[in-house]
């Protein structure tokens, strides 16, 4: 057989796989789980939204009590607040390793309890998660299938192609948790990860001496904070060898640290791990607004 | 099951494409396979694997015996038989650990009737029926049929793995078209329509034309869910070498229940079928014979289904239909030689009657319990009031 007779006989398969190939590209390329208001976005994605798709500046970098303790637009110092729900250092590695952010100015990186737990489920829609084997529509399969069901309801139960666009904010907390909560949530906790050693961070310890060397290599300013643990619960019981292990690293390199971890009283927190948007979060800005500013005014 | 994971359709076509390029190698289909099938498995639960291993290995040796012994054959195939359904019969009526639902819930109710094939096999053929430990293996962990069949015949799947292996384009081609629709009916079709039922099934209360639709579009949904698996199954099935049978033959244009048996899920149907009957007469049975023996296959299809009063009550009540279609000599229609309104009618008594019970599959007591009441329960027509 030669290969037009090849060609022929396969042409179905093989135009198939051309189609796929060529529609997964040009969806790529357009993007959708980024740049479409049909999808759910990722903490990542949603940071660039609201900058107004600057890829650049000093970030304030953790996971969700990041985010719900830091008032970026209150903020004396401004940094991007770059909290990413259940974001951790591996995440921050890639960010940086991929060139999907250029930090600039200075890198604060806030860490509490999960922030290096290695096997803390986190989004998979965040980008640097999909594998470069992996067809987008492939990947981001479930997403496509919902916005399908979602576009074809609108079309024959309600006559239209308008949509509503998808939340775009990130999650803030508001109030206070009640003490059963509090309770069930903390020894969820203990179940989960309380058993846990510092081999069960090793990837994110590995990603933090990895930041740490970029951060050298590339002149970057970097400030580490412990963030702040309800302080009416006891910590897990990996937070002494991690901390231990983490400042140690830190100070190796001059790395300033403040740790934050036990100096809010529980009626400025929400839940466990995140300070409420009214008391706990103006505090805690206020506190790193001046503690940055003591670098800025040290002559060192 | 798996059908519905990308990563199962992707370790097939993955297995396709390692068949293809060792198309050379004579026994690349059946050893191959084998890796592929243990593989498959032991990546989807070890517990399984190791379960279906220890299950094959005994029954290969029960097989093994069968073909060999020359003295009390019937004694020893009839225990075989019996100690294969008894295990699937005292999980089913003792109840389920979680261990063991998974291995339920993942084809053994299909595996064992391979391996009662395969035993009658061994009865009736001898030492000259005999198949080694590999073709045996693939037999029964087959993965595009191992959760929901279709049914393989032990003879026709002995008989590909010693044909080499063999693709066509035409043939790749008419495949890829068969798992597209399949595809296309279980990920496309099927989801919204349960989407459907359910919402219409949550009515406070359920009226006659509410039970109607109800009970119609289930019907059509597990033909498209089911006949959707088949055509996956059928498709990988024959791009990795082997003939899997046609499970659904245009089942809604079945003049008779009798034929509508041998169209919906053929297999099962034709596996009972040809079991049941050959241990009571290997010669053609009498009007009344034949009647007792559908009401004998329909009731052994219903408990398959599930040991529940439900699918008692639904074997019996196909049994019954089916035996009065043998008495009354009613049991096949020719197109050919009928009126077309005569034909067609014939074929909508046969749906209205299947209708009528099709909601058992639903496999819960409530729901069927619900829209029986509701089909008595007839509207109030109070818009008509208004007017």
């Amino acid at each position: 057989m030669n290969l037009l007779q090849f060609l022929r006989r396969n042409g179905f398969v093989l135009l198939l796989l051309a189609g796929f190939l060529l529609v997964n590209a040009a969806v790529a390329a357009w993007n959708p789980m980024q740049y479409s208001r049909r999808f759910d976005k990722d903490d990542f994605t949603k940071t660039l939204y609201h900058h107004n798709w600057v890829r650049s500046g000093p970030v304030f970098f953790g996971n969700s009590a990041v985010t719900a303790a830091y008032m970026e637009d209150k903020a004396q110092v401004p940094l991007v607040e770059m909290g990413l729900s259940y974001g951790k250092i591996t995440d921050l590695k890639e960010i940086l390793d991929r060139s999907l952010y250029h930090v600039s100015g200075q890198l604060v990186i806030g860490i509490d309890v999960h922030t290096m737990l290695d096997s803390l489920p986190t989004d998979d829609k965040y980008p640097w998660l999909k594998p470069w084997y992996q067809p987008y529509l492939y990947y981001y399969r479930a997403y496509f299938r919902d916005s399908g069901k979602e576009f074809l309801s609108n079309l024959f139960l309600h006559g239209t192609l308008a949509y509503q666009p998808h939340w775009i904010d990130k999650e803030l907390y508001f109030g206070r948790k009640d003490t059963n909560w509090l309770n069930a949530k903390w020894n969820e906790y203990d179940q989960r990860f309380g058993w846990m050693t510092l081999k069960d961070f090793r990837q994110n310890l590995d990603a933090l001496a990895w930041v740490l060397d970029y951060a050298r290599q590339h002149n970057l300013p970097v400030r580490v904070i412990w963030m702040p643990w309800n302080s009416g619960y006891k910590h897990p019981p990996y937070i002494p060898a991690l901390k231990e292990k983490v400042n140690g690293m830190l100070a190796a390199q001059n790395i300033p640290v403040l740790d934050l971890m036990d100096r809010y009283a529980p009626q400025y927190f929400h839940d466990l791990v995140h300070l409420n948007r009214e008391e706990g979060a103006p505090l805690f800005t206020k506190e790193v607004d001046a503690w940055l500013q003591s670098f800025a005014k040290s002559p060192k | 099951m798996w059908y519905l994971k990308m990563h199962a359709i992707l370790a097939l076509c993955g297995m396709t494409g390692v068949l293809l390029v060792t198309r050379f190698w004579p026994r690349n289909k059946r050893i191959l396979m084998l890796l592929f099938n243990l593989c498959f498995l032991l990546v989807f639960s070890v517990k399984l694997l190791a379960f279906y291993l220890v299950y094959t290995i005994l029954n290969y040796i029960g097989y093994v015996c069968l073909c060999r012994t020359e003295t009390s054959r019937r004694l020893a195939f009839a225990g075989l038989i019996v100690l294969n359904v008894a295990a699937v019969a005292s999980a089913r009526i003792y109840g389920m650990t979680f261990s063991v639902q998974l291995v339920f819930t993942l084809g053994l109710i299909y595996n064992v009737l391979k391996v009662i094939d395969a035993l009658y096999f061994a009865y009736y053929f001898g030492k000259e029926g005999r198949s080694g430990l590999i073709d045996y293996a693939n037999y029964i962990l087959f993965i595009p049929t191992f959760t929901s069949g279709p049914i393989l015949k032990f003879r026709d799947f002995m008989a590909d793995a010693r044909q080499p292996y063999r693709m066509t384009p035409e043939l790749f081609e008419a495949n890829v078209k068969r798992i597209i629709l399949g595809l296309f009916k279980k990920v496309v079709l099927v989801p919204p329509m349960w989407d459907v039922f359910y919402k219409v099934l949550k009515q406070p209360e359920l009226h006659t034309h509410e039970s109607l639709f109800l009970m119609i579009w289930f019907y059509i949904l597990i033909y498209f869910d089911f006949s959707g698996y088949s055509d996956i199954a059928i498709g990988f099935g024959r791009m990795m070498g082997y003939t899997v049978p046609e499970n659904f033959k245009r089942p809604f244009l079945s003049p008779t229940l009798t034929q509508y048996w041998r169209n919906w899920h053929a297999t099962l149907g034709d596996w009972f079928r040809d079991h049941l009957f050959m241990l009571v007469s290997r010669r053609t049975p009498t009007r009344s014979m034949a009647a007792g023996l559908s009401v004998l296959i329909m009731v052994s299809i219903g408990l398959w289904h599930g040991f529940t009063p439900l699918y008692l009550g639904w074997g019996i009540y196909h049994g019954i239909l089916l035996a009065l279609e043998n008495i009354l000599q009613k049991t096949t229609v020719n197109k050919r030689k009928v009126s077309k309104a005569y034909f067609y009618f014939r074929v909508a008594l046969v749906q209205l009657a299947v209708v009528a019970a099709v909601i058992v599959y639903s496999e819960n007591n409530e729901t069927v319990l619900r829209i029986y009441r509701g089909l008595l329960s007839l509207p109030s027509f109070s818009f008509l009031r208004v007017v």
